[in-house]
């Protein structure tokens, strides 16, 4: 095969052309760089008719925060939707790229498509990279067999149950969890069931964090709510005021220079055309 | 796991050593190893303060392993009519510490001069010992939570401990994995009522247990409880907890 | 297992600083270890003498061993010489009680703050190992990074080549200093996950000691 170059449209899917020379460059002692992780809590619960996705929004790396909102509830479909918990990377492209894959077979299917297909894409997928794409996700939407909770490991191993958590903090959530579930509950239930273990592991585990997104899936379709409780007291606000004045910063010097640029000009116009049959 | 246990060399050298002593500083052709992990042991245990009194929590398992080798073990120490011990982490090293605490106890009743261990005493000293036998890299395997009800200051007491000697106070402490799942419950169950009475602290620490039993697989549901008031520390006999497991039935296959 | 660490790192932030006739001494209460909360309760402030305060942040057993060694030496001091040890002989004790470890050494970032005999406001910050350092704030911890900047931006007026610093203890009121390291410990607490629940400011002056207490994020 001739040299990769940087855009390849024969390969697909990842590229290893680096890989011996950075295992080379680790064990010469460079660091690699810090990915962006989501500890998390992630909860997901069944009631009747539907069910509740719930998320905190802390993103970290190390120590920092390096995000106070992020999202980690992804769309998959209309009827169905995904969070997301480890690599905030592989978490975000695994959900995008089966995102579009359903939409193109539920287009060719020409009709809905069940939350199972959508898992055994997701752990096909995850299975064939043998961990290395750190995902660990709940599947949770409603199809024509009814509501439907599924997490998927990051090595591919499914799980479906009532009730699920996954993420750093998702100990604490279960704890709130296994104590206050019912079956058959109303979506008001259910909501509040998923902020208190989101919440559980937003105040117990360190790497959890911020505000509480959730998301309510029924046969009439998803609604996002995000965000949907703020972690952000009153008493929390700072005493004194940091704005700095004008002039704080000294100017060294100070110049005005000519840019040469072209005007490039486009012009939009209608063609006449019938536009291309499909 | 832990080295393979040499019967004769053991033997020889208990000969040398002082009858107090864990260690040997006899020669011995190979370097002398310590333990790299818990042998025999225990898993989390609970500790929650009420407003006049402490509750501490354990169930009855001795681990080794994977293998539940003992189903009915007493984790909960009472040392006094003040002061409580609960143990996680290896049992053998717990009755190391539980003989020098049986020891000083009679040396206190001797003496008999009105001292004996409280619950701060008893928590500071065994973070001296744990730290010093990590210090020499020589660690005894144990986390524990000492409640009581300090006299001094007429107040519960509630601390913690881990292998390494880090100690501290909290109104709930739970250790290992029930650091996981057991504190978010009882901190949750503390901070909306700060005021506990016993009944509740009871209910709150036996389902903390219920909560180690579902999702960790070293629990059991056969426990014990001690309840430490001003007047008296009582260690309740083994009992079980009820549990419920109907949702399971609705799992069916695995996606 | 078989590879046992006799060290953990139990977080959290200490800070103090300097003025003319005050110190100001800094922390927040959270003990962690790993992605857990051992206890929401324990500042890391300790109390040495009436004129002397110690703060620290590490691993929190050999801060409590660190802490009864110091206590011994003073108690020690005062049997010797019938009066209490100088925040400076505190400060010069630190030293050699750190780099008595020095090929196991307490893994802690402690600060020494106090006054002096005529009620200056003295900070220093060590190394594990006990070299000192002696500068009018200091900050020690998993905060240290996020909070060093500010601190220089607020007091050392580091802002600009031309600007002059201003030193703190002329320019910087206890009140001001209060305000100040109670908003860098709420910064803190926003991006450093090992930082949070209260933070505890002590005030010293030659008056006496005021203790205040303001809440802080709790994720």
């Amino acid at each position: 095969m001739a040299t990769a170059t940087f855009f390849d449209p024969e390969s697909s899917g990842f590229q290893f052309d680096n890989y011996a020379r950075n295992q080379q460059l680790v064990k010469q002692g460079i660091k690699p760089p810090k990915l962006m992780k989501t500890g998390t809590t992630t909860t997901a619960v069944i009631f009747k008719g539907g069910v509740v996705l719930g998320a905190d929004t802390r993103a970290t790396g190390g120590n920092i925060v390096m995000n106070k909102n992020c999202s980690k509830i992804h769309y998959l479909a209309k009827n169905m939707y995904c969070l997301g918990a480890g690599t905030a990377a592989d978490t975000e492209y695994t959900t995008r790229l089966m995102a579009g894959k359903l939409e193109l077979l539920a287009m060719s299917m020409r009709r809905i498509v069940p939350v199972k297909s959508a898992v055994r894409m997701l752990k096909q997928m995850l299975f064939r990279y043998q961990g290395h794409v750190s995902a660990a996700l709940i599947v949770g939407g409603v199809d024509m067999l009814g509501p439907k909770i599924v997490s998927i490991a990051p090595h591919g191993s499914s799980d479906n149950a009532p009730y699920l958590a996954m993420g750093s903090g998702s100990i604490a959530a279960m704890s709130v969890l296994e104590t206050n579930f019912r079956p058959d509950m109303t979506a008001e239930e259910a909501v509040k069931l998923v902020r208190d273990a989101i919440n559980a592991g937003v105040t117990n585990d360190l790497f959890s964090g911020s505000n509480i997104d959730i998301c309510v899936i029924t046969i009439d379709g998803a609604q996002v709510i995000r965000p949907y409780e703020q972690n952000q007291p009153e008493v929390l606000k700072k005493a004194n005021n940091y704005t700095f004045p004008r002039g704080t910063t000294t100017v060294l010097s100070q110049g005005v220079r000519k840019v040469d640029y072209h005007i490039v000009s486009t012009e939009i116009r209608k063609t006449d055309e019938e536009p291309m049959e499909t | 796991m832990a080295h393979r246990y040499d019967i004769n060399s053991a033997l020889l050298r208990d000969l040398k050593v002082p009858l107090d002593g864990r260690t040997s500083s006899s020669h011995s052709a190979t370097p002398k190893q310590h333990s790299q992990g818990p042998s025999v042991s225990g898993t989390a245990v609970i500790g929650v303060a009420f407003k006049d009194g402490i509750v501490l929590a354990a169930d009855t398992v001795g681990s080794y392993g994977t293998l539940c080798k003992i189903r009915t073990v007493p984790r909960l120490l009472k040392v006094n009519k003040n002061t409580v011990l609960a143990m996680s982490g290896d049992y053998a090293d717990f009755q190391f510490i539980e003989q020098h605490i049986g020891k000083q106890s009679i040396r206190d009743f001797n003496s008999d001069d009105g001292y004996e261990w409280s619950p701060k005493s008893l928590h500071s000293w065994l973070t001296r010992v744990l730290y010093n036998a990590r210090s020499k890299i020589d660690p005894l395997w144990n986390s524990y939570v000492v409640g009581g009800y300090e006299t001094e200051t007429n107040r519960p007491y509630l601390g913690g401990l881990t292998m390494l000697g880090i100690s501290y106070t909290s109104p709930y402490v739970a250790t290992g994995f029930g650091r996981f799942i057991a504190q978010p419950f009882l901190a949750d169950q503390v901070e909306k009522n700060p005021e506990l009475d016993e009944k509740t602290a009871r209910v709150a620490a036996i389902h903390a247990l219920r909560l180690l039993y579902y999702r960790n697989r070293e629990s059991s549901n056969k426990y014990q409880l001690a309840v430490v008031t001003k007047d008296n520390a009582v260690v309740e006999p083994v009992k079980e907890f009820e549990t419920a497991w109907d949702t399971a039935l609705m799992i069916r296959g695995y996606d | 297992m078989g590879d046992f660490s006799p060290y953990d790192d139990n977080g959290g932030t200490v800070a103090a600083i300097a003025g003319q006739d005050y110190v100001l001494i800094a922390c927040d209460s959270r003990l962690s270890t790993g992605s857990t909360i051992l206890s929401r309760f324990t500042p890391k402030i300790y109390p040495l003498s009436k004129m002397t305060v110690f703060a620290c942040s590490g691993f929190h057993a050999d801060v409590l061993t660190l802490i009864k060694n110091l206590e011994v030496r003073m108690k020690l001091f005062i049997h010797e010489h019938g009066e209490e040890m100088s925040t400076k002989a505190v400060m010069a004790l630190m030293l050699p009680t750190l780099y008595g470890r020095r090929f196991f050494p307490f893994y802690v970032r402690p600060i020494v703050a106090g006054l002096d005999r005529d009620g200056k406001g003295l900070v220093a910050s060590y190394d594990p190992v006990g070299t000192p350092e002696f500068f009018d704030y200091v900050i020690q911890g998993s905060g240290e990074n996020l909070v060093h900047p500010f601190l220089h931006n607020q007091i050392g007026a580091k802002r600009t080549l031309s600007d002059v610093p201003v030193q703190a203890p002329p320019g910087l009121t206890l009140d001001k200093a209060v305000k100040l390291l109670k908003d860098a410990f709420l910064a803190a607490a926003e991006r450093d996950v090992y930082t949070g629940d209260t933070v505890t400011l002590v005030a010293m002056t030659a008056k006496g000691t005021e203790t205040m207490e303001y809440q802080l994020r709790r994720d």
